[in-house]
């Protein structure tokens, strides 16, 4: 009864350290892809922009078609709800978020004709980070 | 009253599970058991493995298309001397290095070209690579022709 009751234990505890373990990969994994995608989106849209902005104080890119002084893509880091906002033209729906993790940080940069994106960092659903940098380049390329 | 048999007809009749069904049962979820642990350990560890993979194909976009937003007469697309040229930094990943992003410019000679050993484009080829505490390493390369002038 006693070696019983050990073995239910020792199933119990294995059963529910993998469901942590699942969950957690899981989550991972999903917030993984969605760093690639959000980089991916960035990256097919600079591809198509001839040049950009970046509010630091309001955590706002812009991207512009050439020879127009509005922007065709906004991408908008809203700090209270943690949350990455796209819109622009030819995109339906209007404004609404582009992933389902939490953004940490998400910081641009504008130079000349390269969008130089430092860091955009996500926080999986277990709590653990992942972040990643990259750089586009305006080819202003429709 | 119905008589109860006795003697070895009485202990063919038993009913009950058999020390050696406990032992085949315990031996099969013991390997089952293992089996899962194993799955998911290996399933984490790819998981954090991707985690790099992507963070290199990332760094890989990030250098080539730092190069192509270059002009040709960029120091960073000149070859000093022979026929290629490589350049490297740490591939760094948080605070962490975790391998090298590099990057060679080579001549290439178009086929089509109808000056003998002309140095007619440049092949830039980025190489992002890191290791993971292990013996082997994992790559990520990207390869782009670019003008020579």
């Amino acid at each position: 009864m006693v070696l019983a009751s050990l073995v239910m234990l020792a199933l119990l505890g294995f059963y529910i350290n993998s469901q942590a373990t699942w969950n957690d990969a899981s989550s991972q994994t999903i917030t993984q892809r969605e760093l690639t995608m959000v980089i991916e989106r960035i990256t097919e849209k600079a591809h198509m922009a001839s040049q950009g902005s970046w509010d630091a104080a309001g955590n706002q890119l812009d991207l512009y078609p050439p020879g127009s002084p509005n922007a065709f893509y906004t991408l908008r880091w809203d700090q209270t709800d943690s949350l990455l906002y796209e819109s622009g033209t030819n995109i339906a729906g209007g404004e609404h978020p582009i992933l389902g993790s939490r953004v940490m940080t998400f910081q641009v940069a504008c130079v000349d004709s390269v969008l130089v994106l430092s860091n955009l960092t996500l926080r999986t659903a277990a709590g653990k980070f992942v972040s990643a940098a990259s750089t586009m380049t305006f080819m202003n390329r429709p | 009253m119905k008589p109860t048999p006795s003697g070895p007809r009485a202990r063919l009749n038993q009913r009950g599970v058999g020390l050696m069904e406990i032992i085949v049962a315990t031996v099969i979820a013991t390997v089952a058991v293992l089996g899962l642990a194993y799955t998911i350990g290996t399933g984490r560890g790819l998981i954090n493995r991707y985690e790099v993979g992507r963070a290199g194909l990332a760094e890989a976009q990030r250098r080539m298309e730092g190069l192509v937003a270059l002009k040709s007469t960029a120091p960073e697309l000149q070859i000093p001397s022979g026929s290629s040229v490589t350049y490297a930094d740490p591939f760094v990943m948080g605070a962490t290095t975790v391998g090298t992003s590099a990057y060679t410019v080579a001549w290439v000679h178009d086929p089509s070209s109808t000056v003998a050993n002309s140095n007619d484009l440049r092949r830039v080829t980025v190489r992002v690579s890191w290791t993971l505490g292990g013996p082997d390493s994992d790559a990520v390369t990207l390869q782009r022709y670019f003008p020579a002038h």
